[in-house]
């Protein structure tokens, strides 16, 4: 049996490298190419359509010590924490739902899945008029029933302005987290739970020692790929706030784009987007030994 | 597989298929990109596409006309210029030839001829498009702004318009009153954000830097005398979210009923007749409201360019000839109905007769001024204002910032821009 | 002893107060937007008018997206440019998913590393570098400059997803396959994929999703009005400086999404069925 164990260990390897060749491939041409071309122009003090001239880490230098990008960093962090934590939790609640049998659940997973459909340009659109001082939705609601005399400042006060771009990237991104759990939970075998039943376990233990368990590879991705979409959103802030008020929402994202493309300093924004590249491999990296731990 | 999966598999093939056809040769004709800013008034735009059009057919030419929306033309604009990827032509909004100069084709060969017939382009223009000493593109028009009121509501409350911005506060706070405020907006919008500061501060004679361009001139008096104007007008006649508005909030507003006052283009004269028209009839314009040291507004010629990486220069520069000639301005300009005034001073004598509430839509070019006044054009004062760097500084003030803390802060800021310690 | 299942009011508590809640959040936008795009203009922008009621229903702003606006090309572009890309992604991502999560080789973990890492570029950060790249290669302008550089994000995504979802399913089907003489691409394409056909809709429908809406690449590359996508078409010539035409940017907003909700609610069907059977215990 080893020769036979053997050649198919060489076949794997074989076929291994072949079909992970395609992926490679386009992810080197274009990925890692302009990725490292752009990482050279943060180098420089590249303006739009001027080339720049080499000056090391002198933009990374001048953006540590700059006020708004602290601030800027600060937000980014906060806005992934709260916006992530809150998809996951909502989004497993939701998926506990949908998983019910019920007439008309394929119309409410269809339904659910709006917010994550509409271009996001657009519902950001929408959310910009619902959170308007004089036409939104919310204010209009809260004055009328009596809550408030004046409208609810969404994009006016700092702190109101961040809960609010959180909230529009929560109420797009919980269907990512609640069809992945669904995914998940076909997978996981009628038999546990139901073995679980027979051992007296009531909803509660079965969801955390069956459910949980069996969604474990699907919540790691899941939670990972969000982390990365929610750190470098940019289209909710550009739309809403565009980085105000007084930069209190302004995103690397939102920041290096107005930095590059406004403000004409390239090799700056460029900058400021690279530091995403560290920031991020830290949080997933942490993420993952975090889980792995867990697991062990 | 399932059968559907399958199915699609099939029909996507059959599309790549036909996506990965040669398509027929339309390589025939040369081929020429132009993007410009959409007009919000539809028939504007047809009109533009029916021009471009109108020369193609002579030339014998494909034109592929592209609409973007105006926050997304400067990033077209920079992409292109940077990466040699983007249209022949593009539609310039104010300092951008400033920015890359060498990058613009020279048009300078196409001036004599347009000024000898229609007499001197406006000098602001001028001064947005000329870098050292070569014309980077051809002036196109410009939306200038103008104090937009309710003559009802005004006369209601027994006021004349204002003509000083310490008047328009006085009005300002009667309206507030009345439920129909005096508003201007204070956020990160490019166009009436930049117009509420720029203009308050140039009025009390405060400056971002001196005529040589460089020294920084911020920290002075008259920017307290500016910065404390706003801090009054946020806290006794302005709405409270003025810090979160964009461009399109005073427009909501004021066609709402929420606003009787504000600065902005004729745009929202415009909209009321088909999107407020009980309200129509009532609005007029008047100038921006002057300060003790003048009466001057940030300006926002837009102009077309030819990009150095076009392959079709020579063509691309006549469609240009074209477009800016006369006679294509005077009509462009009659179908924006009055909102887009001319950069030519003898095209009013081409142009249809205005509506006399827009009279004073082409008085305001003579009080316009570029970011980086009384310096001339630079890069800096452009990262200035696409930063938004003197609008937070104003947000500040509103927010609570002790006003001189406030000024220091923007001129640290200002002299990183700068390149100074 | 049997489990008490509780009786109606259990199931009132846990499926339907939540759901009724679950379907407010998601859709009381949708319901604005519904409104907002059949509310005439003048309802529109009266403020004394209820935002969440409409008066005068009027299809004009969905009427004039087709008439005065090339809509139907553009969402032509964007059927074909998410289609396709989607459809790449999903082979590409198929064949890495499933290489990383079953078949050992050297460098197996560094290269799956690689390719998430490959993920976390942002693209406001690639875009400018990306348009030297596509006009190099001479498909600026073109629909090919999109649904070649989509799968930049799209194939990590599906990689790392379809990954994760063939660790879920038991490695003892495909072994025995393979022990009776099956190739690995064999056991993939007949026993697998049937297998995995939850985890690649879910992977397939989300790529569609993220090429459907995404706008920095496609305002980039792209100059034709002809060849425009959706979202940079309509946000384009629908929201001009200080006057946005919000009743046809919300009909835009309706027709953009809708069809994809009713496809997947029909594809939802393919979750429902199949895994949870005696093909699972082998």
């Amino acid at each position: 049996m080893n020769g036979g164990t053997g050649r198919l260990l060489a076949r794997d390897a074989v076929v291994g490298y072949l079909w992970v060749t395609p992926a490679l491939l386009l992810l080197g041409s274009l990925v890692a190419y302009p990725f490292l071309l752009a990482l050279y122009w943060s180098l420089t003090t590249k303006t739009a359509g001027i080339p720049g001239v080499f000056v090391g880490l002198d933009n990374y230098v001048y953006l540590l010590g700059s006020p708004t990008f602290r601030q800027t960093l600060a937000n980014t962090f906060v806005f992934t924490a709260s916006s992530v934590a809150a998809k996951l939790v909502l989004g497993m609640a939701a998926a506990l739902v949908l998983d019910q049998t019920f007439r008309g659940r394929n119309l409410a997973r269809g339904v659910f899945l709006l917010p994550w459909i509409v271009p996001t340009s657009l519902s950001a659109l929408a959310w910009l008029w619902i959170y308007d001082d004089f036409f939104g939705v919310i204010s209009r609601v809260a004055i009328d029933v009596g809550l408030r005399r004046e409208p609810i400042p969404f994009l006016s006060d700092s702190i109101l302005a961040m809960f609010a771009v959180v909230l529009v990237n929560v109420w797009r991104g919980v269907s990512f987290f609640t069809v992945s759990f669904l995914a998940g939970m076909q997978a996981v075998g009628q038999e546990l739970y139901e073995a679980a039943e027979t051992d007296g376990a009531g909803a509660a233990r079965r969801f955390w020692h069956v459910t949980l368990p069996g969604l474990r590879p699907i919540l790691a991705v899941a939670t990972l790929f969000s982390v990365v979409w929610t750190f470098s959103d940019f289209t909710i802030v550009y739309i809403i706030t565009r980085g105000g008020p007084a930069n209190s929402t302004h995103l690397l994202a939102t920041l290096a784009y107005q930095t590059a493309i406004f403000g004409g300093k390239v090799g700056e924004g460029l900058a400021i987007s690279s530091f995403m590249f560290p920031l991020l491999v830290l949080v997933i990296f942490l993420q993952l030994h975090f889980l792995r731990r867990a697991q062990s | 597989m399932p059968k559907s999966v399958r199915r699609v598999a099939l029909l996507s093939l059959i599309l790549l298929a036909l996506v990965a056809l040669p398509g027929p040769m339309e390589a025939q004709q040369p081929r020429l990109g132009i993007t410009i800013s959409a007009w919000f008034i539809p028939a504007a735009n047809d009109l533009f596409k029916q021009m471009v059009a109108e020369w193609a057919k002579q030339k014998n030419v494909t034109v592929d006309v592209e609409l973007v929306s105006e926050g997304d033309l400067t990033p077209k604009f920079t992409t292109a210029a940077e990466t040699g990827a983007g249209p022949d032509i593009i539609q310039v909004a104010s300092l951008g030839p400033h920015l890359f100069p060498d990058k613009l084709v020279d048009v300078s060969d196409l001036v004599p001829a347009l000024e000898s017939k229609y007499g001197p382009i406006a000098q602001i223009a001028k001064d947005a498009v000329v870098v050292r000493g070569k014309w980077r593109a051809m002036p196109f028009y410009a939306t200038p702004q103008v104090l937009t009121y309710r003559e009802d509501i005004l006369k209601e409350i027994g006021e004349p318009v204002p003509d000083t911005w310490e008047d328009a506060l006085r009005v300002g706070k009667k309206l507030k009153a009345k439920g129909v405020a005096w508003g201007e907006a204070l956020g990160h919008c490019p166009v009436d954000c930049i117009t509420t500061v720029y203009s308050i501060l140039w009025a009390h004679g405060a400056k971002e830097v001196e005529k040589d361009g460089r020294t920084i001139a911020l920290n002075s008096p008259e920017t307290a005398k500016a910065l404390d104007f706003i801090k009054r007008a946020a806290a006794e006649a302005w709405p409270a979210g003025v810090v979160g508005w964009d461009n399109s909030s005073n427009n909501r507003a004021f066609l709402g009923g929420q606003l009787g006052m504000t600065v902005n283009a004729a745009t929202i004269w415009f909209a009321s007749k088909k999107q407020a028209p009980a309200i129509s009839a009532s609005i007029n314009h008047a100038p921006i409201p002057r300060g003790p040291a003048a009466r001057a507004i940030p300006f926002w010629p837009t102009s077309l360019a030819v990009f150095a990486h076009s392959k079709q220069q020579a063509l691309a520069k006549d469609l240009v000839r074209h477009l800016t000639d006369g006679p294509q301005m005077a009509r462009w300009l009659d179908s924006t109905e009055g909102a887009g005034a001319g950069l030519l001073a003898g095209l009013g004598k081409l142009e249809k007769a205005r509506d006399p509430k827009l009279a004073v839509v082409l008085k305001a070019i003579e009080w316009g001024r570029l970011p980086g006044w009384p310096g001339p054009p630079t890069r800096e004062s452009a990262e200035v204002h696409a930063k938004y760097v003197l609008v937070d500084m104003a947000q500040n003030v509103v927010k609570g910032t002790p006003i001189p803390q406030a000024i220091e802060q923007t001129v640290t800021e200002m002299k990183r821009i700068y390149g100074q310690r | 002893m049997a489990v008490r299942r509780g009786g109606p009011t259990r199931r009132v508590l846990v499926l339907w107060v939540p759901l009724v809640l679950l379907m407010a959040f998601t859709l009381f936008p949708f319901w604005w937007m519904l409104m907002t795009s059949i509310k005439p203009d003048t309802e529109l922008y009266d403020a004394k008018q209820s935002p969440l009621w409409v008066k005068a229903a009027t299809g004009a702003h969905y009427r004039d997206l087709f008439t005065q606006l090339p809509f139907l090309t553009w969402v032509g572009n964007s059927l074909l440019v998410s289609g396709t890309a989607t459809l790449l992604s999903l082979a590409i991502g198929t064949l890495a998913g499933y290489s990383l999560a079953r078949l050992k080789f050297r460098g197996a973990t560094t290269l799956g590393t690689i390719i998430f890492v490959a993920y976390l570029v942002p693209t406001t950060m690639l875009f400018l570098p990306l348009a030297f790249v596509v006009r190099w290669l001479g498909l600026y302008n073109t629909p090919w400059a999109l649904i070649a550089t989509y799968p930049t994000f799209l194939v990590p995504f599906c990689s790392w997803f379809l990954m994760g979802y063939f660790k879920t399913i038991p490695r003892e089907i495909e072994e025995c396959a393979i022990i009776d003489g099956c190739s690995r691409a064999q056991a993939l394409w007949r026993i697998v994929l049937p297998l995995a056909t939850p985890g690649i809709l879910s992977a397939g429908i989300f790529a569609f999703t993220f090429s459907w809406n995404e706008f920095i690449y496609a305002l980039t590359f792209v100059q034709s009005p002809s060849y425009k996508t959706i979202p940079v078409g309509v946000v384009g010539q629908l929201s001009t400086g200080d006057v946005l035409f919000w009743g046809k940017l919300m009909a835009a907003a309706v027709l953009g999404s809708v069809p994809i909700a009713l496809i997947y609610s029909a594809l939802s069907g393919h979750f429902a069925a199949g895994l949870t059977t005696g093909a699972v215990k082998g």
